[in-house]
């Protein structure tokens, strides 16, 4: 009698471990866990990164907990010319690598999410710590959603002194190599109509401590020395409407950005998004991006000996760029009915091209005329670029 | 700072709030959602791919990705 009791009590135990998290919501999806592996590509004149790239994510024992690990790593190969990395021998290539792990925590009950993370990347010269975390709700019959999160980071930026690696902490124009950000963002989205949602994000970012290429020389020869303090804000709208008779979703972007290095940006972003056949996405894309100059950027390379800053970042001058791409997405659930692919429930292929046209109009160190295979044309020294992605999810 | 660092972000974001808060209380049902649950319409569904879209624009442009804090320089910036 008493061994049936026992059984019985660890029966129930097992059964309320198994089926009491659906219960106690009622409205919990099944679990999807899943793999993904993804290698971007990134070229352009003076540097290649390639960067494979795995995450990992479990539900435990459904969306009430998320697990997330994620492991890239970044091989930067030419970037001699682009960095200015005279110190290190001049114009040669070189290759570095850049770890990053990251883990993340999430969880979803009722109309609250709430994620955490962090993450740590380390390379050379360079060491980040990143941690943060965020909160959303869901409101009026979950067709609105207002997000808040926060991170911050701990980086420290060493430059490297001779050619077998001895480094040393970069100061810029302080006494630490400690380069701490702060970075809050908020959003909100609402479904509008049954095709469209819509939604407003405000973003801003506050960071202290060296900003500047340790490698990085000015045109007159001086180390480049950025502001020690950045503040930086961003405010960005979008949209996605959907037009069910054609198989396309539309999706427009707009990001205004200012900061007190007196650069200010937009960028519009549109995407239109297409089901030509039912397993299959297809995405164009169109992405204008337009910036102004820092107010300590000089296209002479000429400052009053007592001014403090100097710099010759291509990305602190004025320039704009146009990018087009498109994605292809193979949705495998198709091919999963095949006897012997059930495995492929629910996974995906996925391959993105981008192409970046880079102009800029004033002639600088940093904005000169360049051949990329299609005439000539001025853009900055980071010039035209291509980015790539190819990635493969499996659900389990 | 420049008052316009966050002045005139706030101020987009006030006017497009006032341009959507009057249709804002308006509720789509449940079952007509039917549209809006499409990979395509999820905008969180390009989430990986920005990020590395991001990490590139934080090395390339002035204006951040807006991904959250950088989480390491890519020696390239």
């Amino acid at each position: 009698m008493r061994r049936a009791l026992n059984i019985l009590l660890a029966a129930l135990i097992v059964a309320l471990v198994a089926f009491a998290p659906g219960q106690l919501t009622g409205q919990v999806g099944h679990a999807e866990d899943r793999v993904t592996v993804r290698g971007n590509y990134y070229r352009e004149t003076s540097t290649r990164v390639l960067q494979p790239m795995v995450t990992f994510r479990k539900e435990l024992p459904d969306e009430r907990l998320t697990l997330e690990a994620e492991y890239l790593l970044d091989v930067i190969s030419s970037a001699s010319i682009g960095a200015g990395a005279l110190a290190l021998g001049g114009d040669r290539v070189f290759t570095e690598m850049r770890h990053e792990t990251s883990l993340r925590a999430s969880t979803k009950i009722e109309d609250w999410s709430a994620t955490a993370f962090y993450r740590y990347s380390t390379e050379t010269d360079y060491t980040g710590n990143n941690f943060g975390f965020g909160v959303s709700r869901e409101f009026l019959q979950k067709t609105a959603n207002v997000s808040l999160s926060y991170s911050t980071s701990f980086d420290r930026a060493f430059r490297i002194t001779n050619n077998i690696g001895a480094n040393s902490p970069w100061l810029s124009s302080g006494d630490t190599n400690l380069l701490r950000i702060h970075y809050l963002s908020a959003g909100y989205s609402h479904v509008l109509t049954k095709h469209l949602v819509a939604g407003v994000n405000l973003e801003g970012i506050h960071a202290e401590g060296p900003q500047d290429n340790p490698y990085r020389r000015a045109r007159n020869g001086d180390a480049e020395i950025h502001p020690w303090q950045r503040t930086r804000g961003a405010a960005s709208v979008w949209a996605r409407y959907a037009i069910p008779k054609a198989k396309m979703a539309l999706e427009p972007r707009y990001r205004f950005y200012a900061d007190n290095w007196s650069v200010e940006a937009h960028a519009i972003d549109l995407r239109a998004h297409f089901r030509p056949i039912k397993h299959l996405q297809m995405r164009l894309r169109y992405r204008y991006y337009t910036q102004s100059e820092a107010y300590f950027w000089r296209n002479d390379g000429v400052w009053d000996i007592d001014y403090p800053w100097r710099s010759d970042d291509p990305k602190m001058t004025h320039f704009w760029s146009h990018t087009v791409g498109g994605r292809l997405i193979w949705e495998l659930d198709g091919v999963s009915k095949f006897q012997g692919l059930g495995w492929l429930d629910g996974a995906w292929i996925e391959a993105t091209y981008n192409h970046a046209f880079v102009r800029c109009k004033e002639l600088s160190s940093v904005c000169i005329d360049q051949d990329f295979g299609y005439g000539t044309v001025r853009s900055t020294r980071f010039g035209d670029h291509r980015i790539g992605n190819l990635a493969f999810s499996l659900a389990f | 700072m420049r008052a316009t660092c966050l002045a005139r972000p706030l101020a987009l974001v006030t006017v497009v709030f006032l341009g959507v808060a009057p249709s804002a209380c308006v509720t789509v049902s449940p079952h007509e959602r039917g549209v809006l649950a499409q990979p395509e319409m999820d905008p969180a569904g390009d989430g990986l791919e920005e990020t590395f879209h991001s990490h590139i624009e934080s090395a390339r442009e002035a204006g951040f990705g807006g991904h959250g804090a950088s989480g390491g320089g890519c020696g390239c910036g």
